[in-house]
């Protein structure tokens, strides 16, 4: 056997080698365990960077396995990979060696990681929804790690809308492949082109979109993230959101088919979530909670993006490229911030500008302003334009505006948050915090030159900076005025701001939901006791019976001495009768 | 032919042996007992590959004009010896080490072998009457099991298993009886009855109304389930037994016989009969998981969720086309598979630390990491996740259910999935998440030198890791989904 033949089963291994780590004994607490345990997405990302295209099919595995890596998994894989890797690397610094937890923790960690990595290399459905669903259920004992009452409530906000996710999503896989008979997800996107269910595509949409955020289905993300441990928040908001995003593009007949209603209500919703993310965010105190909302809309505009593919299927050639680094631009900058959220928590002894300045560089490129965030926002920006679509594209920087105005509030809450570390004295960042912060940072900063996308990455012509950068400019002199003209001046509207949590419709929707819940509950109690009393009745009625039939006794009783003159008579009869019926002699 | 009557003897001759041997003769009990499951297992295995091959095995007795005693192989049938045979010997396994120091061990073996031969028998029956036998039969041997604790409450529950079973077996009969009136002695896949003139079309519907009654009180349909929910006082091996393979299977088994090879699914289609199985079960499938969100007994949620499980079966039966049938035949299997380990599970968990009940659970699964990692693998697959034995069975569902245009039946699986979803994850997160109260266990005890007896774990592992291999390797030959397919390819298109 040759070694091109063995190839392909690297993306066997890549998937199995995070979940034999998971079965290791004594992660987090031996040394080598845990140096295997970080070497978990490794596998995976020398296979992205470095491996040709590859295919890999299992006859037996559940209804056929069919793995693939080709140039639009590439991007993806690579980038999740490597943010695994170094919040990985960050996770074994942050967690401390006296949380009871850590091993269980460790062993969760692999578990959504093979779950990732997994959603991204399945080609048939059943695979894929496997990825999907090792990967949000494990991701449930990240949310719920520290155990409180809020990461409690969080990992619950969180579950609850994942079932209702895995609901929708395993209906539309469902129904579309049943009308398909589809086995691939390539087949699946033929099967929904060519008849064209708008049901179907709504299910799909709906069911991923509550990992991506749609406005409404978004409730966990601002509830999870602060509350799960900083590494946990950063692979959440980096990859694992974006894997509903992936379900999308798997899944809807983008490029094959116009569907007009769903692709604009898909854009609606998008950009409406950008916006109104974007102003929530504004108000919230925590870095996590800022950068949470910032991953909500972020997530919108990838929606409206999307959408605006499936309402016209010529934009979409142009815009996947640029979508797969925007996603990848995303994940990783944002990663970069939430590690960097621990890092201010807990100040290394290093210059202050030098932090300051590691921390503020995946702001200006999330932006848009600096490294990968220049050309991911050109090569959106030229694509609709090709496709002219321009009104989007406008849109969107007005959603880049917000943008800017949310990494300044981050940015001022990660300077706090710094502050407040420093008086108490708090002990300094590790090494290894250090060592998966920075490699984030580089990477981040660097992705225009080391990710490989279907075509070339393509940097804006100087003429074209104006149209990019004016968001920036006009979201800083926003909050410039907004500092100099109303901080302070409305104690009152400030006091009533600083009651908003993260969470936002969650708060109002709760008191109806228990309310809900209790009833239902109450309801499947009465049909409980209502069952308890058909027992009973039933019981009762049985009884009757059997007691009716019991007094059937005193019947016989008098059957009994019918008896007597009954034997007696057939005496008689034999002794008179028969001589005279019978010819005798 | 004699191997057939061989593979019927193996149990059908244990359970004298074993009543006629002394209590206290333990070893040698077991000795016979797992012999002859081997050996069982082995006759069945070698009639598989035989029928791959394509012989044919046999056996015809006539015993007057009209009623025979007649067995085959095929491979529906064969489909469920196989499954029986395989947790016959693992159930066995556990019961041994279940039982262990507790009174009356001889008649519990001699009639738990007796149920097995009789589960057999209805696997391999080859026409209704031969089919009626052997189904009498389990009722009659399942019984002194059920009471096996011989305690107030058993014998309650007893009262009630058999009055359901016996007015069941009376109901069942009748129709047989009018059937076999109507169109003579019906050999299982003759389908003779859709040659039969018009006008009997509608005395067809009420004797097949009139079958179904008969059959849905052992799949414990709604609302014909009530005996289920009581009958969990029995030992938790019995219950295993029960759930997955012996009383419940043997309905479901019969409406699988009574669809497709009583009536035929064209003919029933014909009737109009399915719309109606699948209005049926789908109401089965909801109302029994509400239930088991309702119970705080572990037991008792494990027997609501049979009945919405077994109702799968009847699902999938009712949906017209091979993939339906496929998605009913493979689930069959599966639940067997994933039902048990529960059972397994829940046992182990009243024997080393007396927990009965959902709420004592808490951080059980550092205690007792292997049970509660096999719980796990069948809760999972009762939700339905990949890529466990449960996902393949709700894929080929719902590809049914689509494929027979009722595609709302969808709305119901993903319904139940939400259902099952909550009232076995709460468990698990009791299990993994929480931890133990102190003092943390009713009556904790150290039966073994793990976690519990191995005898114990032992099979509630083998049987999750079966229920995991079942759904992840499903694309092998010989694999459940395999054999599920054979058999209904041969259904549509022989």
């Amino acid at each position: 056997m040759s070694l091109s033949m063995l190839m392909p089963w690297g993306l066997a291994v890549a998937v199995a080698w995070p979940l034999l780590l998971a079965s290791l004994p004594g992660l987090f607490e031996r040394r080598l365990a845990t140096l295997a345990w970080l070497s978990g997405p490794l596998p995976a990302l020398a296979l992205a960077l470095w491996a040709p295209a590859m295919e890999l099919s299992l006859e037996a595995w559940l209804l056929g396995g069919h793995w693939l890596l080709d140039e639009t998994r590439r991007p993806l894989l690579a980038f999740g990979a490597l943010l695994w890797a170094l919040a990985g690397g960050y996770a074994w610094g942050y967690l401390a060696p006296e949380d009871p937890h850590r091993g269980r923790f460790a062993r969760l960690w692999s578990l959504t990681l093979a779950g990732n990595l997994l959603l991204l290399v399945a080609e048939d459905i059943p695979s894929f929804y496997l990825g999907f669903a090792l990967m949000t259920f494990a991701a449930y004992g990240l949310v719920l790690h520290q155990g409180d009452e809020e990461a409690r409530r969080g990992a619950w906000a969180y579950l609850l809308l994942a079932l209702v996710g895995e609901g929708m999503i395993l209906a539309g896989l469902l129904w579309a492949a049943g009308e398909s008979g589809a086995l691939t997800l390539t087949a699946l996107r033929q099967g929904i082109a060519e008849q064209g269910g708008n049901a179907v595509v709504l299910l799909l949409w709906l069911g991923f979109g509550v990992k991506a955020g749609v406005l409404g289905l978004h409730l966990w993300l601002p509830l999870a993230h602060p509350v799960a441990p900083t590494p946990a928040s950063a692979v959440l908001s980096g990859v694992v959101v974006k894997a509903g995003v992936w379900g999308w593009w798997q899944t809807l007949p983008l490029g094959l088919v116009a569907l007009p209603l769903p692709g604009s209500l898909m854009v609606t919703l998008g950009l409406l979530g950008a916006f109104l993310a974007a102003l929530y965010g504004l108000f919230m105190s925590q870095a996590k909670a800022v950068l949470a909302y910032s991953t909500m809309s972020q997530l919108g505009m990838l929606a409206a993006l999307t959408g605006a593919a499936l309402q016209d299927p010529r934009l979409w050639p142009a815009l996947l490229p640029a979508l797969l680094l925007f996603a990848a631009h995303h994940g990783l900058n944002k990663g970069a911030l939430f590690l960097g959220v621990g890092i201010a928590q807990r100040p290394p002894r290093l210059p202050f500008w030098l932090v300051g300045a590691g921390l503020a560089l995946p702001a200006w490129a999330l932006v848009g302003a600096l490294a990968s965030g220049l050309p991911s926002k050109w090569m959106i920006k030229a694509g609709l334009h090709e496709g002219d679509w321009r009104g989007l594209a406008l849109a969107l920087s007005w959603a880049a505006v917000g943008t800017t105005v949310l990494m300044g509030r981050t940015l001022w809450c990660l300077y706090h948050e710094w502050c407040r570390a420093v008086d108490e004295g708090a002990e300094p960042a590790s090494r290894a915090m250090l060592a998966g912060w920075l490699g984030c940072l580089a990477a981040a900063a660097l992705l225009p030159v080391w990710l490989v996308l279907p075509e070339a990455i393509r940097l804006p012509p100087w003429g074209e900076l104006w149209g990019l950068l004016w968001p920036v400019v006009l979201g800083g002199i926003l909050m410039a005025v907004a500092i100099q003209q109303l901080l302070g001046r409305h104690p009152a509207v400030e006091a009533a701001v600083a009651t908003w949590r993260p969470g936002d419709l969650w708060w109002l929707a709760r008191h109806p939901l228990c309310r809900w819940m209790l009833d239902l509950r109450r309801g499947v109690e009465a049909l409980h006791r209502h069952n308890e009393r058909w027992h009973e009745a039933r019981r009762t009625w049985s009884g009757r019976l059997m007691a009716g039939l019991d007094g059937l006794e005193r019947v016989e009783t008098l059957l009994r001495w019918l008896l007597l003159p009954l034997i007696l008579g057939m005496g008689a009869l034999l002794i008179w009768g028969l001589p005279v019926t019978l010819p005798l002699g | 032919m004699t191997l057939l009557l061989l593979t019927l003897a193996t149990s059908l001759l244990a359970a004298p042996v074993i009543f006629l041997l002394p209590e206290r003769a333990r070893r040698a009990r077991t000795t016979i007992n797992l012999g002859a499951a081997l050996i069982k297992l082995a006759l069945v295995a070698w009639m598989v590959r035989g029928l791959a091959q394509g012989m044919e095995y046999r056996f015809h007795l006539p015993v007057m004009e009209g009623f025979s005693v007649h067995l085959v192989a095929d491979p529906l049938g064969i489909l469920f010896a196989g499954l029986s045979s395989l947790l016959w010997l693992f159930t066995t396994l556990y019961a041994v080490a279940y039982l262990e120091d507790s009174p009356n061990r001889r008649r519990f073996f001699g009639f738990f072998s007796l149920c097995v031969a009789s589960t057999l028998g209805i696997a391999l029956a080859a026409n209704l009457f031969t089919f009626l036998i052997f189904y009498e039969l389990l009722t009659l041997a399942t019984y002194p099991l059920v009471v096996h604790r011989g305690t107030p409450a058993a014998l309650a529950a007893g009262r009630i298993y058999l009055r359901y079973m016996v007015s069941a077996g009376f109901v069942l009969l009748l129709g047989a009886v009018w059937l076999q009136a109507l169109a003579g002695e019906l050999t299982f896949g003759e389908l003779r009855l859709a040659e039969l003139d018009e006008r009997h079309h509608t005395t067809l519907r009420g004797i097949f109304l009139l079958l179904m009654l008969g059959l849905g009180v052992k799949a414990a349909l709604v609302p014909l389930h009530g005996w289920l929910a009581q009958a969990m006082v029995a030992p938790a091996p019995v219950s295993a037994l029960l759930h997955a393979v012996a009383v419940v299977k043997a309905g479901a088994f019969g409406i699988v016989r009574l669809v497709h090879d009583v009536y035929g699914i064209a003919f029933s289609a014909t009737l109009g009969l399915l719309g109606w199985l699948t209005v049926a079960a789908s109401l089965t499938i909801l109302y029994g998981s509400l239930r088991a969100l309702a119970q705080v007994d572990l037991k008792r949620r494990l027997a609501f969720s049979t009945v919405s499980q077994v109702a799968y079966i009847v699902l999938g039966v009712s949906l017209f086309g091979p993939l339906g049938t496929l998605a009913g035949l493979a689930h069959l299997l599966h639940q067997g598979l994933m039902k048990v380990t529960l059972f397994f599970c829940a046992g182990n968990y009243a024997e080393e630390l007396g927990i009965h009940r959902i709420d004592e659970l808490d951080g059980v699964g550092r205690r007792m990491p292997l049970t509660s990692l096999a719980f796990t693998l069948g809760a999972l697959g009762m939700i339905g996740l990949p890529p466990l034995a449960g996902f393949i069975s709700k894929w080929y569902l719902g590809m049914g259910a689509v494929a027979a245009g009722s595609p709302w039946v969808i709305t119901v699986l993903v319904a139940s999935s939400l259902l099952n979803a909550a009232y076995f994850l709460p468990p698990l997160y009791r299990l993994w998440f929480k931890v133990a109260a102190d003092p943390a266990w009713p009556q904790a005890r150290h039966l073994g030198r793990f976690e519990t007896h191995a005898w114990l774990w032992g099979p509630a592992l083998a049987m999750g890791l079966f229920s995991l291999l079942a759904g992840a390797l499903a694309g092998l030959p010989y694999s459940p989904l395999d054999w599920a397919g054979r058999v209904a390819g041969g259904e549509y298109f022989p």
